[in-house]
């Protein structure tokens, strides 16, 4: 059981049913519940932080289930005349209008919906409206967002996301300001990265991986830039592979 | 090799076992998960000498479509027995019994899953015995609670699940396939943070007065295997951080 | 938890981006889990992985599993070969290996598999059929070797064979006994299963992938295939081969491939006997 003591919050990971409080009045977030008899209890297998009468458990796994305004990555697996469905690592494909996408009416006597993306291309979109039980509509519309060309994809489960990108951005401006990449995140658990050499990229998958695994180990931003910073002098020397 | 029903039986008579547990020692137990890198969750389960791996697939959409319940995830759940997981070679089309048992150990993991949280989607468990010596219904419980869990599906609770039995006035936990031949065999499960029973079968033939102490004894070894079934989830995280420092 | 590529775990096809990265790494004769083009992946098998079979074995093959469970029973001779036992090798394809294994009898890859991993034994006569025989025209050993894909990363055709072969080598099976015209199996007093070590055969998959011949493709190295080319070797002799994919293959490929297993077969087979001699 990883118990860390720093000030006065305790973490340490809880799975489903497990009792985390009882009696008394306590804020919860993340994935526990109040139950009837008042005990609080875990619901996903997570990290739990307790501070005083605050609770939160940060889930370690779980699907990723799409909210409006996330930023996505999507694979082009389908279309139909006026329209692209994406595979977004959700149960269901997203929905990308083709007027969307081209910031402008689609006219569909004079243009196919394959000029413009193909089955395969990778897209980088927002969610702008979900609804259980069908496709999710993103939208491209807004400056930064459309077709992703070149650089890699990596893959990463979703939860771990929000530890790549840091407190206010911080690992993510980190990673990007000692790399000078591109680097584009998804919700969904994918990462886009486009960088000067392919080594870079490497470096950079590499961190990325790290991040999704020691994700609720103390220091890691420290870690992380470190390795960084290491990697980078490896490949400015020829030292890297 | 198979121990005969008469050295089970003389054994049981003296209050003794053939392979020398207590009457109120589960067999070793031994729980991994994570072992399938292309599921969402995945959990492998001895029991003594049963073993069963478990996957779970999902959330994903309902295959087919019709069956989509607007308010909740339908659970799919496969029971399978290996080929080569009994004595003799067991013919690889489903069974009625494991039918039956993909049907009760569905009804054993649902009550602890919020099927709510995904509407319109299903969750499937597939359950492959590898290896039978009795018990593979709740060593399949077993498993199946640790790769929804690790697969990160919201639950209000891990399922733990064992097989007690009676035999000649004596009541005795985890029966190996030599003793669930002979004893009353009373599979059960529960999740334990509740205090609830989802899983109760039993056959042959004993007193009604012991119920209670039977389902007693039950749930004292079901709250052991949650213990193991936890441990088994947290050691998979702190692994890594033990490795880090 | 932790995907490989682009949520491999659901996913069965891959995007242009991803698509690229693989060629851009070929281009430099390299792959991306940092293999060389005609490298594999380490193999390791545990023998009697399931002690109450006659046989077994868990190949893994980088991170693909299959297990091989093996379970003898007597039965009528085949009435062309009144002398000799029988076997057959049988894949279930389980949904737990890959999204896209369903419920079910096994799919046409799972049987063109399992029909593979037979003809090389068989032609290798790798099994000694013969001393699988009890009484000549009337009761024989019938030999079922089940094959259990339980984690697709590629290349199960592989790890199919190598855990059907490592059964076979460490599988013990139970003594015949004939009392009043029925033969019975005495469970407890076993023998070796019948086999002919110095005819082991040796199998390996290849791929042409955007131009390049590839040996042991992963998942991802699959899709993106023209076609796979399987052959297996036994003493320097061909036992099999199979061609699958819908891509079209080059005279040259062939030959190629031919030479380069030629080369592994005595390490491979080297590798095979110190890995089921570990235990």
């Amino acid at each position: 059981m990883a118990r860390r003591l720093r000030g006065a919050i305790t973490t340490r990971i809880v799975v489903p049913g497990e009792i985390i409080a009882q009696g008394g009045q306590y804020n919860v977030k993340g994935a526990a519940i109040v139950r009837a008899d008042g005990t609080i209890i875990a619901t996903r297998i997570g990290l739990l932080r307790m501070k005083g009468r605050d609770i939160n458990v940060v889930p370690l796994a779980g699907p990723y289930i799409p909210n409006r305004g996330d930023n996505v990555i999507g694979i082009v697996v389908d279309y139909s005349v006026v329209y692209w469905l994406l595979e977004i690592n959700y149960v269901w494909k997203a929905r990308l209008d083709a007027s969307d996408f081209l910031r402008r009416p689609f006219d569909t006597g004079k243009e196919r919906i394959t000029d413009y993306l193909k089955m395969g291309d990778v897209v980088y979109a927002k969610v702008a409206h979900v609804e259980r039980g069908m496709n999710p509509i993103v939208s491209c519309r807004e400056k930064g967002y459309g077709k992703l060309e070149g650089g890699r994809l990596i893959s990463i489960n979703p939860v771990k996301i929000p530890r790549v990108i840091g407190v206010k951005s911080s690992m993510l401006e980190t990673i990007k300001r000692i790399t000078k990449a591109e680097i584009k995140v998804g919700a969904n658990g994918i990462i886009w990265v486009r960088a000067e050499k392919p080594e870079i990229e490497e470096l950079i998958e590499l961190v990325i991986k790290k991040i999704e695994k020691e994700s609720h180990v103390s220091g890691l931003t420290k870690r992380i830039q470190n390795e960084l910073m290491v990697g980078m002098r490896k490949i400015q020397k020829g030292e890297w592979g | 090799m198979r121990p005969s029903r008469e050295e089970v039986e003389e054994l049981l008579r003296k209050g003794k076992r053939i392979d020398g547990r207590g009457l109120l020692d589960p067999r070793p137990i031994s729980m991994e998960v994570g072992v399938v890198e292309r599921a969402e969750g995945s959990a492998i389960v001895s029991m003594g000498k049963t073993r069963v791996l478990c996957v779970v697939r999902g959330p994903m959409e309902c295959v087919p479509s019709h069956l989509a319940d607007p308010e909740r995830a339908i659970l799919d759940v496969a029971y399978r027995m290996a080929t080569f997981s009994t004595e003799e070679r067991k013919s690889p089309s489903p069974s009625r019994r494991e039918i039956e048992l993909s049907k009760v150990i569905r009804e054993a993991l649902e009550p602890a899953i919020f099927l709510e949280e995904y509407p319109r989607m299903m969750i499937r468990v597939y359950c492959l015995v590898l290896q039978a010596d009795g018990g593979t219904r709740t060593a399949s419980i077993n498993a199946a609670s640790l790769a929804l869990a690790y697969a990160g599906i919201q639950m209000q609770d891990l399922v733990a699940s064992v097989a007690v039995g009676y035999y000649d006035g004596k009541i005795l936990v985890d029966l190996n396939a030599a003793e669930d031949d002979l004893c009353a065999d009373i599979p059960m499960a529960m999740m334990p943070a509740h205090n609830k029973i989802t899983l109760l079968q039993a056959d042959h033939i004993f007193p009604v007065d012991r119920i209670d102490e039977i389902i007693k004894v039950g749930v004292m070894t079901m709250r052991r295997i949650y213990e193991l079934q936890r441990d088994a989830l947290k050691k998979k995280y702190v692994e890594v951080a033990k490795s880090v420092g | 938890m932790a995907a490989e590529f682009l949520s491999a775990v659901r996913r069965e096809f891959l995007s242009s981006i991803e698509r690229q990265s693989i060629y851009r790494y070929l281009q430099k004769n390299k792959r991306l889990d940092g293999r060389g083009l005609l490298e594999m992946r380490p193999l390791k098998l545990i023998p009697n992985y399931i002690e109450k079979a006659e046989g077994s074995c868990l190949a893994v093959l980088g991170k693909t599993k299959v297990i091989a469970g093996i379970k003898v029973s007597v039965g009528s001779p085949y009435p062309d070969t009144p002398e000799k036992g029988a076997f057959i090798v049988n894949m279930e394809t389980m949904p737990v290996a890959s999204p896209s294994f369903e419920l079910g009898p096994p799919n046409e890859s799972g049987i063109e598999f399992a029909r593979v991993v037979d003809r090389a034994i068989r032609s290798a006569e790798f099994i000694d059929l013969e001393k699988l025989c009890i009484e000549p025209g009337r009761s024989v050993y019938l030999v079922f070797i089940d094959l259990y894909p339980i984690d697709d990363n590629g290349n199960i055709l592989d790890a199919a064979f190598y855990a059907a072969i490592g059964a076979l080598l460490t599988a013990k099976i139970p003594k015949a006994e004939i009392e009043d015209d029925k033969v019975s199996l005495i469970r407890e007093e076993t023998i070796p299963l019948p086999i002919r070590e110095e005819r082991l055969p040796i199998q390996l998959t290849y791929a042409k992938v955007l131009g390049k011949i590839i040996l042991d493709p992963t998942n991802q190295e699959e899709l993106l295939a023209d076609y796979r080319l399987t052959m297996a070797l036994m003493n320097g002799n061909v036992v099999g081969i199979q061609k699958g994919g819908r891509g079209a293959v080059d005279v040259n490929d062939i030959l190629f491939i031919a030479r380069d297993i030629k080369e592994r077969a005595e390490k491979l087979k080297e590798i095979v006997l110190k890995e089921i001699k570990k235990k």
